[in-house]
């Protein structure tokens, strides 16, 4: 009982921030927060579905990493309020709304009502058990490309901002 | 316990190779400073430089050899259980062309690098990191390998194309590239995403046989995930309208980074599409015939049109590098128009002839560039070439030859590459797509003659070239010159002592492991 009144709960604050970051086109920057608190309620839905690991990495890479970097391009853009002003050409609003419209039928058309059958999870589904073992069985190579990948941004991050050298 | 799944290590052996000998170079980087002759002197920067530039060229070469000769038709998978990438034909030819064009790049850049005071280390490991994610992007099957690859090729990218920090240009180019590429990566990831929800595969094997289901082949969701993949390698490819960034990159990026640049990340992406499309997206390829047909038409002509006002030979290869894009793309709008599998396998023949031929064409045209940078300063702006012939006239020998090789002129591996790409057009039916081409190619030929034309015909103007160049620098220059000539004359020479096969046989090999 509790879980299904926390779940409705999350929920609805994880579409209301949704939609208050898609709505607000004024201030990035609020926007940019509104993602953060759609982030931490949909982590806590993955506590709700004992995802104890996932719930923890929605929060530390979405509301921590991604959020920034958002944060970080939009300050260095630095881009005014009036910037955001519609478009003046009415053709650019006409095909730009046909588009939209013509997405929303067919996403719509897609959408099945009623609920879905729960989905059986394993045990140990969404926690650190699982997931290291995944990692070091089925997705070795990709964790250990990953990992030259990370090489590859602390060696750039590092000749990119090392002091100058005569 | 985890069982341990059962590994295949031959699989991941040229990346393995080019992965290794990035950390070797960076602990060399460390090291080699440290050392001191017998007369207590250290070495100089740019002998640790060249030393390093030798390290590197012989872990690639090592990974070219592996993946050019030691390869099964089958395909070996590293982990059998759950294969990411597969060591096949196309995955060998393709790895083969990158490492080729990075460890060109590598001995290109020693004096360069000197010269332009930036003479670091990192360079030659951020060189190998992004060929080994090229290399695993091409050997994906997988659409989360794909995009490992891709961001393992771009990260590095990014930081080389700023890796002249003192220069305001190189800085813009770095961070134009960077938000761009990331964006475009975005997009690349949102449409593996819709896809992942149309077809609950994310290997291209189990995507092609959800796709192959009756009414899956429609899917909006589907279809509009392949559309946004396009998009992202639309990016990486600069094909219009996604070619906004290119000029400016490839002026602001040292002239080295930019002849790797023009290159390899072109044929990675080029070759990591053809596999997607023809694994994985088989049912669907009748849908998006017409838009890369208007992408392929589009890039054409506008490469070729904004090539012409260029004063800069950077920004005026970067157009033309679009037009290739463009050209290039005409391979794939005939494999995906034809139901005949024979006419598409010669399409994307001609597309595997395009990209060999293009990398020695375009490294060839840079290297000439980067032979000519004095002190501290590039020399790249059509002036700066006028007059060349008097003072050095073997450079404007050859840069008139990659020229002429650009524009397709006969004699030249251009003229084959464009050659096979128009006629798999024509076999496909596309002759107003061909006509687009040929026109392009037409107008192409007055920009590029713009550059002979200046170096025979005017005087110098300001400071004189640099007087000698370098043994590296010639090395490259001969090797991209021999190239040229030997794809024009006799397109399908092999050399049989070394195992190599003609250019042709090499990319019919590689091309039927689609066709089994």
């Amino acid at each position: 009982m509790i879980e299904t009144i926390a779940f409705y709960f999350l929920s609805a604050v994880a579409i209301v921030s949704a939609l208050g970051m898609v709505l607000n086109v004024r201030n990035t920057v609020a926007g940019a927060m509104s993602l953060v608190v759609t982030m931490i309620a949909l982590s806590g839905v993955f506590v709700l579905l004992q995802a104890h690991l996932i719930a923890a990495l929605q929060i530390m890479i979405y509301a921590g990493a991604i959020v920034v970097l958002f944060l970080f391009v939009v300050m260095l853009l630095n881009l005014r309020t009036d910037e955001f002003a519609p478009s003046r050409q009415p053709i650019v609003k006409f095909l730009g709304a046909a588009l939209a419209i013509y997405v929303g039928i067919q996403f719509l058309g897609q959408i099945e009502l009623g609920l879905p059958a729960a989905v059986e999870t394993a045990d140990d589904f969404g926690n650190y058990r699982m997931l290291a073992r995944t990692l070091f069985t089925d997705y070795v190579l990709p964790f250990e490309m990953a990992s030259l990948l990370l090489l590859a941004a602390i060696v750039g991050a590092v000749i990119l901002a090392k002091r100058r050298v005569s | 316990m985890i069982d341990v799944p059962s590994l295949d290590p031959r699989a991941i052996l040229p990346i393995l190779m080019v992965s290794i000998g990035s950390m070797v170079v960076l602990m060399g980087e460390v090291f080699l400073p440290r050392l001191r002759s017998a007369s207590g002197e250290a070495p100089s920067d740019q002998r640790i430089g060249a030393i390093l530039a030798l390290i590197s060229v012989a872990f690639l070469l090592l990974a070219f050899g592996l993946a050019a000769q030691s390869v099964s038709f089958d395909g070996i998978h590293f982990n059998p259980d759950n294969a990411m990438i597969v060591l096949d034909r196309f995955s060998g030819f393709g790895m083969s062309l990158v490492s080729l064009s990075a460890l060109l790049t590598c001995i290109l850049s020693v004096t360069y690098l000197a010269a332009m005071r930036i003479n670091h280390g990192e360079y030659y490991a951020l060189l190998l990191i992004a060929t080994a994610g090229m290399m695993f992007m091409i050997a994906s099957i997988d659409l989360m390998a794909v995009f490992l690859g891709l961001e393992i090729m771009s990260i590095p990218i990014y930081v080389l194309a700023g890796f002249d920090r003192t220069k305001l240009r190189s800085n813009e180019s770095a961070l134009k590239y960077f938000l761009i590429g990331s964006f475009a990566s975005g997009i690349l990831l949102y449409g593996m995403a819709l896809v992942y929800g149309a077809t609950g595969a994310l290997d291209f094997k189990g995507i092609g046989t959800a796709l192959a289901a009756p009414g899956m082949a429609d899917n909006t969701l589907a279809l509009a995930g392949l559309g946004l993949i396009i998009v992202g390698f639309g990016f990486k490819v600069s094909t219009v309208p996604f070619h906004q960034w290119t000029p400016d990159v490839y002026e602001g990026a040292p002239t080295t980074v930019t002849a790797y640049m023009s290159v390899s990340v072109k044929a990675a992406a080029f070759l990591t599409l053809m596999r997607l499309l023809q694994e994985a997206f088989g049912p669907m390829l009748g849908d998006i015939h017409l838009i890369l047909w208007v992408l392929a038409a589009l890039t054409i002509v506008v490469g070729n049109v904004m090539a012409i006002i260029q004063d800069n030979v950077k920004r005026l290869l970067a157009y033309s590098s679009v037009a290739h894009a463009g050209y290039i793309l005409i391979g794939y709008v005939a494999a995906t128009g034809t139901a005949e599998p024979e006419l598409a396998q010669n399409a994307y023949q001609a597309v595997l002839f395009y990209l060999l031929s293009y990398l020695f064409i375009n490294l060839g045209a840079f290297s000439v560039l980067v032979a000519l940078a004095r002190r501290g300063q590039d020399c790249d702006r059509i002036e700066d070439l006028a007059g060349l012939a008097k003072s050095r006239p073997g450079l404007a020998a050859l840069m008139s030859l990659f020229m002429i090789a650009l524009a397709g002129i006969p004699g030249t591996a251009g003229f084959f590459a464009k050659f096979f790409i128009f006629k798999a057009a024509v076999d496909a039916n596309l002759i107003w797509l061909t006509i687009v081409a040929v026109f392009g190619s037409l107008i192409s030929v007055f920009y590029y003659l713009r550059i002979p034309v200046a170096m025979y015909m005017r005087e110098p103007v300001g400071e004189a070239p640099r007087p000698t160049t370098d043994f590296g620098e010639l090395v490259v220059l001969a090797v991209c010159a021999i190239g040229v000539l030997v794809l024009g004359f006799f397109p399908n020479y092999g050399l049989d002592k070394l195992q190599m096969p003609g250019a042709l046989d090499w990319a019919q090999e590689a091309i039927r492991v689609f066709y089994r």
